[in-house]
Parts: structure tokens; C-alpha cells; sequence
């Protein structure tokens, strides 16, 4: 009997709530799917120890998100629930009323809880191994490798996870359910439609100065995050961060009062048709969620950063792969790091250098005998940055009036001097990555640049006419332009640097400067996993650890010279596929279920929100209302719910990605606006349709309310 | 009959001869359910109510006063019969022209006053107007004037739930007033308020009806409240019963008449058991 109950109660709200359940069932398939990445690994032939390393990272990145996602989704469930039984005490009064005993009662909600809970999961499940197919050619594109027989996996361990997760999260409702039960006193059960909002609307004067100072703190936190910068996380990151939620909240707290106060002040648009009702509708639903509305934002806006900076760094990925991964491999030793260093370890390093003449090919054959036996070809290319008698990055641009965007990295880039490397270098490197060689006449320069951040300089230092100071003399531009990376890295780094004759570098060698980076490029004999196996080898020969060396986890010692890194093509290919990879999947797992979360809970208030206003409708249909003039209250009420968190949340959105933008990616050569489109699109298909749900949704329960004759 | 139509319209003149009825209620009958149990809500009521007219409808709980009421607000139907009001057969309006037929001819004062709560007395008074598509401009001093009228001036500013029982339903009688309907509907206006405000706000009524000359059709089972009208019309197991017109009575006087009715009606009821 009580199951018969049970189950007609819950068909009966499934219908007003199809908007929860529905989130749940998509948070359940985003939860398994994303668990079961790791499964995926099956379905692909991972060669390098790389790629599986990655792989494994992203699973376990994905696991550790999912506690988060648990978090958001069980707050969702909780919350939904808490909802859906405050509107039915009534009912569970009546239901006491009639002799039930507080057991039965709490047995058909538990009874319900678990109805809904196994639909969810079940559905949610089913979903979430459709999904995780699709996943897995996503990986595949993503990985850029093959996929090699496709065949239905099923995660058990994702499946456990996702069946724990939830079946946890079920429980703790049940548990909130019985006790919010047990705890109502009858009168209260039954009284409950008649309780009366608190505050529609907060004072006037409030409200004006709540909304002053929230605009103020968030222009503050945005000067202060445009001002520090997004490349660390400091005292004046937290800064802003705090600033930010704190305006917000005032946002809402304030907002409400405020366009109560303004809009009033204007007859023609206040009196006019429902204006009046719709802004007080409004007006008391943000002044009494205005928690919840900030808490919306603030998700939202999270999950708006996570998509369009997640997006862009994928850019990243997939276009620096093919310029970065020119040769097998590369070494390169940062000789910087010991140049102005009077200490006993950078002396001694330097001391080496210049015993080799700065040739890391030489060293490396000195100290491995078969060298030779899997390197088939080399280059090295040393760069300069002469100390003396040469421009500055900063004079240049100045003298030029090409800048590279006015942000960090001009700044940085500005006090250093104009960079260089000799011609026979860097024709040697061409030759290595298969390009013809270059001209240069005596006295004169060409411009290497393949980094887009820089072109623009480039361009005007290789321009007609142009000359610059290098090593006390002057050299003019040839005119000539290239784009030739000099090493293989995930990032290609060689931006506006010149390529000087030979005798320049020589003249700067007898001035005393040292090489700035030296790179040697190689290329194997045999194929690249064998041949990086063997350069691995190689290096522990020649650079035993000594000490606190080997900390860094690889088995050679690494000093300013002659190696400092080392990053082999199929390293950088897998590692970039596998940072792809984690991003892409991250940025969808997190950004996904924060959206559905945000957009579900809105609409459960709204919907309720509906409801409770039944009685307004029917007094504004009785005064004379038309169902046409009711309807775009109802859609405007919908829509700025909607769309206020979003805006304030886009926002944000906005200031954060710009500043990333200026900070990390524009150096990385990646324009953010495609990546916050893509975004944008999504954010607008799913957040889009949550709200026309939700208007559908609450037009019906008005249209059920007031009947066909009330309402016309 | 025929001369009636010759004679102008008398606005105010109560019960003038001749005068067209503001609203003519033809033989309308309501009836609920389904073929196995049918309920008679209203078998076959018909009366007139004049221009200038404060009639008073009375019956026992379940005598079909209200639906009677709901069926000249056209918030429900009649299942048969026919509705005039000011000429123009309301039954058969379909559903945009009744909104509008609401809003432009009717005006509702509720039991429990139906204010609402999250706008302010004057918000809840203009909205009245707002929705019948009034001039911007001239929407402030409208209300302002009938709410002075009324007494409510001073809590225009004020919250539903800030005001008294008995300044809510003097609001809501501005907001059924402000529109100048042809017709105000009162259901039970009294009903939720104690004695001293029932009569604050029947004195309004009568006022409405005299100083600003408003048409009233109140439905009520209380005597003293009926008394305020011009004529009661007494309903009961859905036909009108009895007719009682105050004519040239005092009030007290005209409240004795009632009392005799309703003591007539309950005793009858009593020996029917």
C-alpha cells in the first residue's frame, strides 16, 4: 500500500520535475563516462611510456575532479530534494492528520527517494555508456593516434565508482529527508502554504548603497586582477578572487532594491501593462535568493573560465606540435643560468664551456663512445645576447614603434638586448630539419622569428633600411625574413632574433660574451623510440649525477651546461597530445556538470517559484489580465533569473579571460576569441534550453492553474 | 413594455422605471458533475440590477450565491441562460474578449481582499489600470484621487501585510473602483473583518455607490452587511427565494425586514430536515 503511494506520488512529481531529473541522469552519464576514460586505454596501441603516463595523469585528474563533481551534484540532489518535500508538507500533514504514523510517512519519502534514485542511475548509466563511447574517438582525435579495433568498453571500476558515489548521495538525502520529517510539527505541515515571504524588498537607500559598493568592489577586483596578472597565484590573486564574491553577493543582495528604486522613478516604463508586477515578482524572488543567485554566479562563472581558457590551451597544444617537433630531439643547455655567477659550481660550469669552445657535440662524443653509431646528424645552434654594445628589445621597439600586445612579456622582453645566432649555425639547423640555406652579405642581418607574439616586430626589424647596434658596430637589415624554430620543444620560443654573419659572432667571442642558450639539434639512425631509449642512455653516461643532482627524477645531471633539457619529438608529441587530452576532458567534465547544476537549480526555483505564485496569477487574470500580457511576464521573470547570474558570471568571465589571454596565451601565439565562442555557443545551447524548459514548464502550471476560462 | 424604451435612461434614479438594466441575468442554470450525480447549483435564476443599483444578494452556505457571482464574472460558466451586461451577452464571449470584458467593465472586491503581497497599496490600485493600457502619465493622479475617496491615502506606501484587514479591503475597493467599472462584484467584503472595520468598509461601499455612483452587486450571508443595499435578493437551493427593497426604511429598519427573511429561511430549512 504504502508502496502504491510511493510510486504515484513519485509519477506525479516526475512530471513537474522532469527539469532535476533529468540533470541527475546527465550528471550520472558525465560522472561514469568521464571515470571510465582510464578503461579507454585498452582500445589504443600506447607505445610510448609517455603516452601511458598521460594517460594514467588525466584519468587521475578526472578521479580527483569527480570528488568535486560528487560535491556539486550531491549539493544539487540535496537541495532539489529539500525543495521538492517543503512543497508537499502539506500533504504529509494531511497524511498525519489522517493516522499515519511518522514511520509510514518517512518509509513512502525513502520509499520515493529510492524510485527516483534507481530511474536516475539506471538512466544515467545507460547514458553514460553511450557517452563513453563517443569519448573514447574523442580521445582518439585528441591523442592524434589511431584508434586500433573499436570495441564496447565497459569501466567496472568507473561503474562501482559512480554506483558508490550516488548511492552515497541518495542515502544522506534519505537520512535528510526522515530527519527534516521527524523534526515537523503537525500545525507546521499543514500551515505550510500559508507562510509569507519575510522581505519583498529591502529600503531604497539600502539598496542604492549595497549596489554602489558592490559595483565598486567588483571594478576594484577587476583593476587589481588586470593589474597583478594571472601568471601566479598571490596574495593579489586571492585578492581579487575575494573582492569578486564578495561584490557579487552585494550584487544580489543590493540589485533588486536598486531597479526597484530606479524603475519607479520612471512612470512611462513602470506603468505600463504588468511592469509593476513582473519587477516585484523579480524584485522578492532575488531579494530572497539572492544567496543561491550568487552562488549561481560564481559556478557559472567557473565553468564559463574553465571552457573558454580549457579551449584555448588546447590551441595551443594541437598548433605548436607541428613547428616544435622539427628534429628527433634536442638539447639544450641554458648557459645563462651560470653566466653572472661568481659561485664555485657556475665558475666550474663555465670553466667547461670554454674549455669545449661551448660545443656540446664534442663534449657529448668525447664522453660516449657510440655517439655515433645512432646520431646521424647534428646542429648547434649557439645564441647571443651580447652585454655590451648592443640594443635593447626596449630601444628597438621604441625606435621601430612595434610593440609586442603593451603586457608582461613586452615588459620582460624590453630591458634584455637584441638576441642572435651566428649564419653557419643556423644554416647548419636548416639543413638538419630539411630546409634550404640562407644568404647573408657582410654587414648586414636577416630576422628569424616563429613565435606569432613577435612578428609584428620582426617584420619592422627586418624592414628596408633598418639598422642595429650589435657588439659596438652596425649591421642593416638584408631584408630577409624566416620563421625557423631552432629547437623541438612543446613551445617554440625563438621570437625576433637575428641571423648575423659569422664574423659578428666571432668579433663577440673575442669581446668575451658567451653564449646566451646553446641547442643541438639531433637526428637518429634508428627510429625515434629506439633512438631516445639510446639518448637516454647516453646522457646518464656522460653526465654521472653527483649528489643532490639526480632529484629531478632523470637519471643524467642536469646544469646550465652542457645540457639543461632535454625533450625528445616523440616526448613533446605525446605530451601535448596527453595535456590535450586532460584539458579537453576537464574542461568538459567540470564545465558540463557545473552548467547543468547551475541551469537545474535555477529552474527548480523558477518552477516553484510558479507555483507559489499561483494565487497573483489568478488575482491578475481576475483584475482583467490576458493570457498574452501574462505570458511575457512570465518569460521576461524566466529569462532575467536566468540571464542575471549569467551576465554578472559572463562578466567575470570576461575580465579573467582577458587577462589569461594576455598574460599566458598571447604569448603562446593563441587568440582566446575563437576558444570563448566555442564557449559562449555551448554555454547558450545548454543554458538556453534550461531556460525555454523552464518557461514551457511554468506556462503549463499557470495554464493548469487558472484554467481555460480564467485565463482566455 | 413598449413605453420603456421611450423614456431616457435615468443614471442614479434607484430602481427608475423604464431605465436599460446594467445587468440582466436570464434564466441561468449551473450544473456540476457527471450524469450518475448531477449537482443543480443554479436552477433557472433571473433579475435585473439598475444603473446606480446597490443589490445585495443572500442565501444560505451552498445556496449557489457565489457561483451566481462567478457566472457574472465570467469566471465560470453558466450551463445555460444567458448574462447581459449593459446589453452585450457575456456568455458567449470567447476567451481574449472576456479578459478584457474583466478589465474594462468589472470591478472585484474579494474576501480576502486578493491584494498583491508584493506590491505596495498604491502599486496594487495602479496595476488596475496598467493593465487596461491607461495613459502613463495620468495613472498617479488617478489613483492618488480614488484612493482619497476611499480613505486610504495613508497607506498607499505600505505593504499588504503592513495594513489592517480593514485597509486591505478599502484598497481593493479602490482597485475595483479606479477602471470606473460598469459593475462591482463584492464577495463576502466583509467576511474577514471584525465588526468595527465590516463597517468602515460597508460605509465605503454605500458611499461608492452614492457619491461616485457605482453599480454594486454584493453576494453576503451576513444581515447587518446586506442591510447596506438598496435591495436583497434572497437565493436559496439555487432560485431566488425572495426580493426585499429597502424603498423609503431606515437602515435599522430595512435590517429587521432581512432579519424576518432570514429567520424565515432557516426556520424553513430546519422544518424541511
Amino acid at each position: 500500500m504504502l508502496a502504491r503511494l510511493a510510486i504515484r506520488n513519485v509519477r506525479r512529481s516526475m512530471r513537474d520535475y522532469a527539469v532535476y531529473f533529468v540533470t541527475l541522469v546527465f550528471g550520472v552519464a558525465a560522472f561514469y563516462a568521464f571515470n571510465s576514460v582510464k578503461s579507454q586505454s585498452v582500445l589504443f596501441d600506447l607505445q610510448g611510456v609517455a603516452s601511458e603516463d598521460t594517460f594514467n595523469l588525466t584519468a587521475q585528474f578526472l578521479q580527483m575532479f569527480s570528488v568535486l563533481i560528487a560535491c556539486v551534484l550531491g549539493f544539487l540532489v540535496i537541495y532539489a530534494n529539500r525543495f521538492l518535500i517543503r512543497r508537499r508538507k502539506r500533504e504529509f500533514g494531511t497524511c498525519l492528520l489522517l493516522g499515519m504514523r511518522p514511520a509510514q510517512v518517512s518509509a513512502i519519502v525513502l520509499m520515493e527517494t529510492a524510485c527516483v534514485g534507481t530511474a536516475s542511475l539506471a538512466t544515467g548509466l545507460a547514458l553514460g555508456l553511450a557517452l563513453s563511447q563517443g569519448l573514447s574517438f574523442l580521445t582518439a582525435g585528441l591523442f592524434s593516434i589511431p584508434m586500433q579495433k573499436y570495441r564496447f568498453v565497459v569501466s567496472g571500476e568507473a561503474f562501482v565508482q559512480t554506483l558508490l558515489c550516488f548511492l552515497l548521495i541518495f542515502v544522506v538525502v534519505a537520512l535528510f529527508n526522515t530527519l527534516s520529517l521527524r523534526r515537523c510539527k503537525l500545525v507546521d505541515l499543514l500551515s505550510a502554504a500559508a507562510r509569507v515571504e519575510r522581505s519583498p524588498v529591502r529600503g531604497p537607500l539600502t539598496g542604492l548603497v549595497g549596489f554602489i559598493v558592490a559595483a565598486g568592489l567588483l571594478a576594484w577586483a577587476y583593476v587589481t586582477l588586470f593589474e597583478s596578472g594571472l601568471t601566479e597565484f598571490g596574495a593579489e590573486f586571492w585578492k581579487a578572487t575575494a573582492l569578486m564574491v564578495v561584490g557579487t553577493f552585494l550584487l544580489f543582495w543590493s540589485a533588486a532594491g536598486f531597479v526597484v528604486v530606479v524603475l519607479e522613478r520612471v512612470p512611462g516604463a513602470y506603468f505600463r501593462g504588468l511592469a509593476m508586477f513582473t519587477t516585484r515578482q523579480v524584485a522578492s524572488r532575488v531579494n530572497t535568493a539572492f544567496l543561491s543567485l550568487s552562488t549561481v554566479c560564481v559556478m557559472l562563472f567557473f565553468s564559463l573560465a574553465v571552457f573558454s581558457t580549457g579551449a584555448g590551451f588546447v590551441q595551443v597544444f594541437s598548433d605548436g606540435i607541428e613547428k616544435g617537433t622539427l628534429f628527433d630531439a634536442s638539447l639544450t643547455a641554458n648557459a645563462y643560468l651560470a653566466a653572472d655567477d661568481e659561485g664555485e659550481k657556475a665558475v666550474s660550469v663555465r670553466e667547461r664551456g670554454e674549455a669545449y669552445d661551448w660545443d656540446v657535440l664534442r663534449f657529448l662524443r668525447d664522453s660516449v663512445p657510440n655517439w655515433d653509431e645512432f646520431v646521424e646528424g647534428a646542429a648547434q645552434a649557439d645564441l647571443y645576447q651580447p652585454r655590451e654594445g648592443t640594443e635593447t628589445y626596449g630601444e628597438l621597439m621604441g625606435r621601430l614603434g612595434v610593440g609586442l600586445d603593451g603586457g608582461l612579456q613586452e615588459e620582460a622582453l624590453s630591458s634584455q638586448t637584441v638576441g642572435m645566432v651566428g649564419l653557419s649555425q643556423f644554416n647548419a639547423v636548416r639543413a638538419l630539419a630539411g630546409r634550404e640555406p640562407i644568404d647573408l652579405s657582410s654587414g648586414t642581418y636577416a630576422v628569424n622569428n616563429a613565435v606569432a607574439l613577435s612578428e609584428d616586430l620582426s617584420r619592422a626589424m627586418a624592414g628596408e633600411g633598418v639598422e642595429i647596434k650589435v657588439g659596438g658596430r652596425m649591421l642593416s637589415a638584408s631584408g630577409l625574413y624566416v620563421e625557423q624554430p631552432l629547437s623541438t620543444s612543446m613551445f617554440v620560443t625563438d621570437g625576433a632574433m637575428l641571423v648575423v654573419p659569422d664574423e659578428v659572432v666571432e668579433a663577440l667571442r673575442a669581446a668575451g660574451e658567451t653564449p646566451y642558450v646553446c641547442y643541438l639539434d639531433l637526428s637518429y639512425r634508428t627510429d625515434r623510440a629506439e633512438g631516445d631509449r639510446l639518448l637516454e642512455e647516453a646522457l646518464a653516461r656522460a653526465l654521472p649525477i653527483e649528489g643532490q643532482e639526480g632529484a629531478s627524477g632523470l637519471d643524467h645531471a642536469t646544469s646550465p651546461w652542457p645540457v639543461t633539457i632535454v625533450s625528445t619529438a616523440n616526448e613533446t608529441i605525446e605530451q601535448s597530445g596527453g595535456m590535450r587530452m586532460m584539458i579537453t576532458y576537464l574542461a568538459l567534465y567540470i564545465g558540463f556538470v557545473f552548467l547543468i547544476t547551475t541551469a537545474a537549480l535555477l529552474a527548480i526555483q523558477q518552477l516553484s517559484e510558479t507555483s507559489d505564485s499561483f494565487s497573483r496569477y489568478r488575482t491578475i487574470a481576475e483584475i482583467g489580465c490576458d493570457r498574452r500580457m501574462m505570458f511575457r511576464s512570465l518569460l521576461i521573470q524566466v529569462a532575467v533569473y536566468f540571464l542575471a547570474p549569467l551576465s554578472l558570471a559572463a562578466c567575470h568571465t570576461a575580465c579573467a579571460v582577458s587577462v589569461i589571454g594576455r598574460d599566458v596565451l598571447d604569448q603562446l601565439g593563441v587568440s582566446v576569441s575563437e576558444a570563448v565562442f566555442a564557449a559562449a555557443a555551448f554555454t547558450i545551447l545548454v543554458y538556453g534550453g534550461y531556460l525555454l524548459v523552464t518557461y514551457f514548464a511554468s506556462r503549463g502550471l499557470v495554464r493548469a492553474s487558472l484554467g481555460k476560462r480564467l485565463l482566455g | 413594455m413598449a413605453e420603456t424604451f421611450a423614456t431616457p435612461c435615468a443614471e442614479t434614479a434607484l430602481g427608475a422605471q423604464g431605465a436599460h438594466p446594467i445587468l440582466s441575468v436570464r434564466q441561468i442554470e449551473k450544473v456540476y458533475g457527471s450524469r450518475d450525480s448531477i449537482t443543480h447549483a443554479i436552477n433557472d435564476i433571473s433579475f435585473d440590477v439598475m444603473p446606480g443599483e446597490f443589490v445585495g444578494i443572500m442565501g444560505p452556505s451552498g445556496s449557489g450565491k457565489t457561483t451566481l457571482l462567478n457566472c457574472v464574472a465570467t469566471i465560470d460558466t453558466a450551463t445555460s441562460g444567458h448574462i447581459l451586461v449593459d446589453g452585450r451577452d457575456i456568455t458567449t464571449l470567447r476567451s481574449r474578449a472576456l479578459a478584457r470584458f474583466r478589465r474594462d467593465d468589472l470591478g472585484f472586491i474579494f474576501q480576502d481582499s486578493n491584494l498583491l503581497d508584493t506590491l505596495t497599496g498604491f502599486e496594487n490600485i495602479a496595476l488596475a489600470l496598467t493593465i487596461k493600457g491607461e495613459r502613463t502619465s495620468s495613472v498617479r493622479a488617478k489613483v492618488e484621487q480614488v484612493a482619497a475617496v476611499l480613505g486610504v491615502s495613508e497607506v498607499l506606501g505600505k505593504y499588504p501585510r503592513q495594513m489592517s484587514g480593514g485597509q486591505r479591503q478599502r484598497v481593493a475597493a479602490a482597485r475595483a473602483m479606479v477602471t470606473d467599472p460598469k459593475l462591482v462584484l463584492a464577495d463576502e467584503p466583509t467576511g474577514s473583518l471584525d465588526s468595527r472595520s465590516a463597517s468602515v468598509m460597508l460605509d465605503t461601499l454605500s458611499m461608492m455607490n452614492k457619491r461616485l455612483g457605482a453599480t454594486i452587486m454584493m453576494v453576503t450571508h451576513d444581515s447587518f452587511a446586506a442591510s447596506f443595499a438598496n435591495r436583497i435578493l434572497f437565493i436559496k437551493d439555487g432560485a431566488v427565494f425572495n426580493e426585499v427593497l429597502k424603498g423609503g426604511l431606515s437602515r435599522a429598519e430595512f435590517f429587521n425586514r432581512i432579519m424576518e427573511v432570514v429567520t424565515f429561511l432557516g426556520g424553513d430549512v430546519r422544518d424541511a430536515c
